[in-house]
Parts: C-alpha cells; structure tokens; sequence
C-alpha cells in the first residue's frame, strides 16, 4: 500500500500544473470557447510537443507508456483549468478504442497522427434510444464486397465538429441491444454519406450528430474481431471514466478552495460570511465530498493499472457514482455560497459547476452506474 | 501508486490472521470468549499496541496498527478497555510523572482496570469553556466540587479520568484557571454514580456528583491553560477509528445476508448499492490516512471526518438492516421476553433494532455531527493554509 508516486509521474503532474497555472487563464478560455473551433490549434500543438498526446500509448507505438495513473494525474489538472481541448474525445476515448482494439497496422496508420497532433478523432458510440446502454445500437454495418457498409445515427458525439476520424460502433448482427454483434470501426469523418450537424455543449465545448447513409470502409477499418467490439467500447468508455471523473475531481477542489476564500473575504452584516457556523459546515461539507472523491480516484486508478477486468470495472463505477454525487454537491454549493456572484457568466464558479453536471451524465449517470457496480 | 502490501506486510498480516485464528472463535462467540482473548492478549504483548514500545507497546508502524485493527474488528472483536487503551494510557504517556505512570499504567496493560471519562456536564455539554466542575487545592491535595454527566461505562469503571478547572485559593475564585485531569478511584468518598438510561434501554452511561471529593495532590496528572488540548484527546479516538470500514464491510455482509430474503426489485437494494460506495470511499481515504502516517507526511484530512463518515454509514447499514424487516422491525421484547417465549418474527429482527437505536446512542460519545465538523474546520482553516 503506497500511495506516492514515481519521480516521472510526480514531473509529469508538475509540468501539466505549471501550464495551467501560467498559460491556461479563465479569460483565454472564455475567449477559446466562443472561438470558431472551440478550442485552440496551438495549444494543441503544445500539447504534442509536451508529449501530452502520448502519454496512454505504449512507447512501441510512439507513446510514453503511461497507465491511468499518468491520465489521472493529467486530468485532474485538466479540471482545475477547465480545458476544452479535445483530449478526452481524440486521446482517451478514439485512441483509447484503437489501442484497445486495433491490430499493429491499425495502431501504425492511426496513433502517430493522434500522438502528433495532426489528427483529431471521436468516438461515435451513443444513440438516441439507447441512454447509457453502450449494446443499444440501431447503427447497422452489413458486409459489402471486402468491407463493410455502415447506416444510422450518432448522438452527442464529442469533438465530432472538429474530428478527421470516426470511431464508430454499429451491429453487425443480433438484436438491438444484444451484448454479442457489436463492432467498430474507423470511419474517415469526410467520407460519403457522413452528415454531421455541429453544436456548442453546456459546458462550452463542442459535439455533433452524426448521420451515417451508406457510409463504405474497407475490412481494415474493423478494429478487433466483428460482432465482438462491446469490450473495446467499455474499456474506451472506462479509461474515459477515469478521465472525466479526475477532471471532476481537480474542478471540486478549485470550487472548495475559491469557496472557502471567497467566504473568508465577503463581507455581509458586519462580518465575513466565513464566520456564520451553517456556512462553515457546509464548506467542510464540500472538502469531505472531495476527498471521497480523491479517495475513489486512486482506488480506480490502481485497480485498472493492476489489470481490466470485474474489479477494475467496479472501481470505475464507485468512482463515478462519487464523483456525480459530490459533483454536484460541491458545484451547486459553490455556486449558493458566491450568492449573487455565483450565479454571473463572469465568474468562473458557474462554468466548473456546468462541468461537473455534465460529467455526472457522460458515461452514465449515478443510477446507472450504482446498478452496474451492483451487479459487478 | 500501489495498493497492495509488501512481503513483509502480508507475513505480517497472516501472522495476525493466525493468532486471531487461534484465540477467537469463528462463529458465535460466547461469554467466556472475551476473557480468554484478553490474557490472550495481554500475553502475547498486544494490549496496547500503539503505546512506545518502553510502555509495553509492539513497536508497530501505523500501517501494521491499522491491519491489526482491520483484522480485529472484521472478526468482530471488541476493542477492549478501549478508554483506557486508548485515551487515557497515551494521555498519561505524556503529561504524567514517573509515579504516576507506574502507578497506572500497568493495570491498563494488562486490561485489568477499567476506566471512564468524566468530561460531559448537565449544563456545559462538551463546551469545556463553560465547565463547573472545580478542584480546589487543601493541605493533602484537592477538594473537587460538581457533575458529570454521559459518562461512558461509569459504573462499570474502577478509575475516572476527571476534567476540572482549577481555581486558586485566594480571592480570584472567579478567574478562570486552567484545566486540569484527575485521576479518580471510582470509591472514593464524595462520588456518586447513577446509571443514565439511554432510549436503546441500556444502561452503558452513568453521571456522577462530586461533592468534596478529596484525592491527594498526585491524583492531578495533567493541566493546561487550553482546554481544547484535552478535549479534542477525548473526542479523537485516533487510530481506533480507523478500524471502522472493517466494522462497516461486516455489517453490509449481514445486510446481503437479509436482501437476500427480498424482492430483487426492492428499493432497498440500490440503497445498499450506495452505502456500498460510500463504504468503498471510506476505505479508501482510511488507506490514504495511514499511508500519510507511515510515510511520516502531514495526514490529508482531520481524523473528524473519517469519525463523522464512518458513523453515517454504520447508522445507515443499521437503518438498512432495520427496514429489510418490514413490520418486524417494530417489536422490541426485552431479553427475558425473548428468552422464555422466543423470536417474534425473523430471529434477528429485535437484536437487529436494539443493535441500530445502540448505534444512535454511541454516535454521541464522541460528539455530534456539528461539534465534529466544527473541530474540522478549525483545523482545516488552521493548519492547512
């Protein structure tokens, strides 16, 4: 039992939390938000030159050779700086999808663009009909010739605006929501009979609806073996878990800490409000949320670097279901505690409590995943 | 990160295992079983495993503390003479001198005497700043003068640990003085113990008036100018709160036990989903307490918050347990009752509910939820800046 970490994993975590503290300020956020793309192609490249981009590949395939302890260190600083850069969407959940489930030729065609930077990618795995039910597919893929052709719709595909490629799940046989027929394939975002419809997400990035009409990929865009994609899908959607839930975490502890200032420096009736007693306990309310939330962090962590499987997946749910819980605790705490502050575009309280209320939901909200770590 | 234990801890741990093996039965425990696991104990040199090791202490690192503890309590093993042990052993580590630690500490070794805390008062509660309870010095020591109240196990115990102020014999008999700990023969002359009925129906409580009490001067042990230096001694049970997600995990085991008998449709079962999670984060940050100890490093969060977490869950397994029974939670036949004419309903059900409102009881002893959090936030705000 150790909880420290390794001399490169501590130099990684301070090198992303140098950057956010001296180049990633609120206001430039805002204004990359509002930006035609949403996100700044510099920074991107900044990212790359970091070595950012390929921290969760192995180092055979260009990558740094890191776990979900290097992501989670990452993404936690992600939180506290409110990145809208897609690294979730192209590194985490499309790479992710290709490292899992692609052969040698896969990764070597795909990744180094990822890890480089000149690609962007999503992962288009949610529909309509289907909530959080990864199986839930009416997307078909029905062989044609050496490849496959793919028809039907994907929801809220993040980063879809600004993606060359597609990562995408659709039945190749059984029934709708049949564990078994699910593949996945990489689709070129501009190939014929991809439609996408682009719009802004609550939480300031961006997100398509992704139209697929007789979409043709060749037999080498199928990562993994057809009909037997779920497992690539849940492990991207669970690295990605771990993603947003440490993102969730770096936000609790930048809402707690301008929390706690904020009440110690308004002064309301004579006094700083920090001195009335409901308001005190209510902040120690919002540590203790986030330190469970931390706790279920590392636990997550460890467990999925120890090997997937039942109790990894386990973890990963616990932490989600915390992280949902205290997310929204802390955020709308936030938020009553800045009183009429917290409720202005202006102040950055608001965007991390949207933040955190969209993560509850991405990936399946508390109830989904209470039921899944039950049945683990 | 690693989350498993090295070579050495896991000897460590299946040494512990073993011992636990052979001196406390697996099943059913019996009356004789307490006994016979205390001089097992206290033969084997781990009555007070915590303490230095010049004391009698093991010379454990926090870590292994903490898997003795986990062992113990997953076993369903009471900590035992937990005041004396725990409290009152290290206080007296610290401010007593030479005689008095010799005087006292070997009778809490070897678990011999049993001891209380008198900190509480009728109208002071645990605001030690509004305590009446004085000690005046005469010729052979001190006169004490006051009440207690909500003292744990009082009238089971040999000793008292008394918080009282100290007030001069001159004309400032209204200054306040600093606070001092007595320690007290519960025989002594001037000392009467009443039993306080809690609402479970038990009677582990007692209060105690002091009316010119006389001890000699050696029965002072310790004084401070701050009374928060004591108090939060009493209030923090330190490293035997983290045994909590053991006695938690064996409680959720027992609630499994009894959703089994129910509709798998049943609301009850996402509740026990959710107090699985909670239990899961307790775990966890107990790990990273210990860690933060045996690595020698400031702890991450004030112990408080593991106390106020772990008794939120252990009352809402209890609260669980209680409502699996349905209709069968509402009898509640005294042990005589249920000896001569048996269970009423499932035979768990009226142990279970006395076993829950006892939960409620204890939740006290070492202060409220708010008393809690209010202890955290000054450390939060204090030392963390």
């Amino acid at each position: 039992m150790d909880f420290s970490f390794t001399e490169e994993q501590t130099l990684l975590e301070e090198s992303v939390a140098r950057y956010f503290q001296n180049d990633y300020d609120f206001e430039s956020r805002q204004q990359l938000v509002k930006s035609e793309d949403g996100f700044s192609q510099e920074n991107w490249a900044t990212f790359a030159e970091l070595g950012w981009l390929g921290v969760p590949f192995s180092e055979e395939d260009g990558g740094f050779g890191g776990g979900a302890i290097e992501c989670m260190l990452m993404a936690e600083n992600f939180g506290k700086g409110l990145l809208v850069e897609p690294y979730l969407a192209t590194v985490v959940l499309a790479g992710g999808a290709i490292k899992h489930g692609g052969n040698a030729e896969q990764k070597a065609k795909y990744l180094p663009g990822i890890i480089d930077g000149s690609t962007q990618a999503a992962l288009a795995y949610a529909e309509p009909q289907g909530r959080f039910n990864l199986a839930d597919l009416t997307t078909t893929a029905t062989t044609a010739g050496d490849g496959y052709v793919l028809n039907g719709y994907k929801a809220v595909v993040m980063n879809g605006p600004a993606a060359d490629l597609l990562v995408v799940s659709a039945r190749t046989s059984g029934e709708q929501r049949d564990a078994d027929g699910v593949s996945v394939f990489v689709v070129d975002a501009t190939a014929d009979g991809v439609t996408r419809r682009d719009y802004p997400t609550v939480d300031g990035m961006r997100a398509s609806e992704v139209t697929l009409e007789g979409v043709q990929v060749g037999a080498d865009a199928l990562l993994g073996e057809a009909g037997q994609g779920l497992g690539i899908i849940e492990r991207a959607i669970d690295d990605g878990i771990m993603a947003v839930g440490s993102e969730a975490v770096g936000c609790m502890e930048v809402l707690y800490k301008d929390t706690v200032e904020y009440c110690k420096t308004r002064e309301q009736f004579g006094q700083p409000i920090g001195k009335f007693q409901v308001l005190q306990h209510r902040m120690v309310d919002m540590f203790m949320e986030h330190e469970q939330s931390k706790s279920l962090m590392y636990m997550a962590a460890m467990r999925l670097d120890e090997g997937y499987g039942s109790e990894a997946q386990k973890a990963v749910s616990a932490f989600k279901v915390q992280v949902g819980k205290s997310g929204r605790f802390v955020g709308q705490n936030a938020v009553q505690l800045h009183g009429g502050m917290g409720m202005t575009d202006e102040l950055n309280i608001g965007h991390y409590f949207k933040r955190l209320t969209i993560i509850d939901t991405l990936f399946g909200n508390v109830d989904y995943h209470l039921k899944r770590f039950g049945r683990l | 990160m690693e989350r498993g234990l090295s070579a050495d801890l896991l000897a460590f741990r299946q040494r512990v295992d073993t011992f636990i093996q052979a001196h406390w039965p697996s099943q059913a425990p019996t009356a004789e079983a307490l006994p016979a696991w205390r001089q097992a104990v206290v033969e084997a040199g781990l009555s007070v495993p915590r303490w230095p090791e010049s004391a009698g202490g093991t010379g454990w690192n926090p870590t292994q503390i903490y898997l003795w503890r986990q062992a113990c309590a997953a076993a369903g093993i009471p900590l035992e003479q937990e005041v004396g042990v725990e409290i009152v052993g290290p206080l007296l580590l610290r401010y007593a001198d030479a005689q008095q630690q010799a005087r006292h500490l070997p009778g809490i070794r070897s678990l011999a005497d049993t001891w209380a805390i008198a900190f509480a008062e009728p109208v002071a509660g645990i605001d030690y700043s509004a305590m009446q309870c004085q000690a005046r010095p005469y010729t052979k020591g001190w006169r004490l003068d006051g009440e207690k109240c909500w003292v744990l196990h009082g009238h089971a115990a040999q000793w008292l640990l008394c918080f009282a102020y100290l007030r001069q014999a001159c004309a400032d008999a209204d200054v306040s003085g600093s606070v001092g700990l007595f320690v007290i023969p519960t025989d002594v002359a001037g000392l009467t113990c009443l039993p306080q009925t809690s609402f479970d129906g038990s009677q582990h409580l007692a209060s105690f008036a002091l009316q010119d009490v006389r001890v000699p001067s050696d029965a002072l042990v310790a004084r401070s100018e701050d009374g928060a230096e004591f108090a939060h001694l009493f209030l923090t049970r330190d490293m035997s709160t983290l045994s909590q997600s053991a006695v938690a995990r064996a409680q959720l085991d027992v609630l499994d036990q009894q959703l089994d008998q129910l509709d798998p449709q049943d609301a009850l079962h996402a509740q026990r989903h959710a107090v699985a999670v909670a239990l899961e984060a307790l775990q966890a940050m107990e790990l990273r307490y210990v860690d933060a100890l045996q690595r020698q490093l400031e702890v991450p969060f004030p112990l408080d918050l593991l106390q106020l977490r772990s008794r939120e869950i252990l009352l809402k397994l209890g609260a669980l347990q209680v409502e699996s029974f349905g209709y069968y939670a509402l009898p509640y036949p005294d042990e005589m009752l249920l000896h001569n004419e048996g269970s009423i309903g499932p035979d768990t059900a009226a142990a279970t509910v006395r076993q829950n409102l006892a939960q409620h009881v204890a939740a006290m002893y070492e202060g409220s939820a708010e008393a809690l959090k209010d202890t955290a936030w000054r450390e939060l705000n204090s030392t963390r800046q």
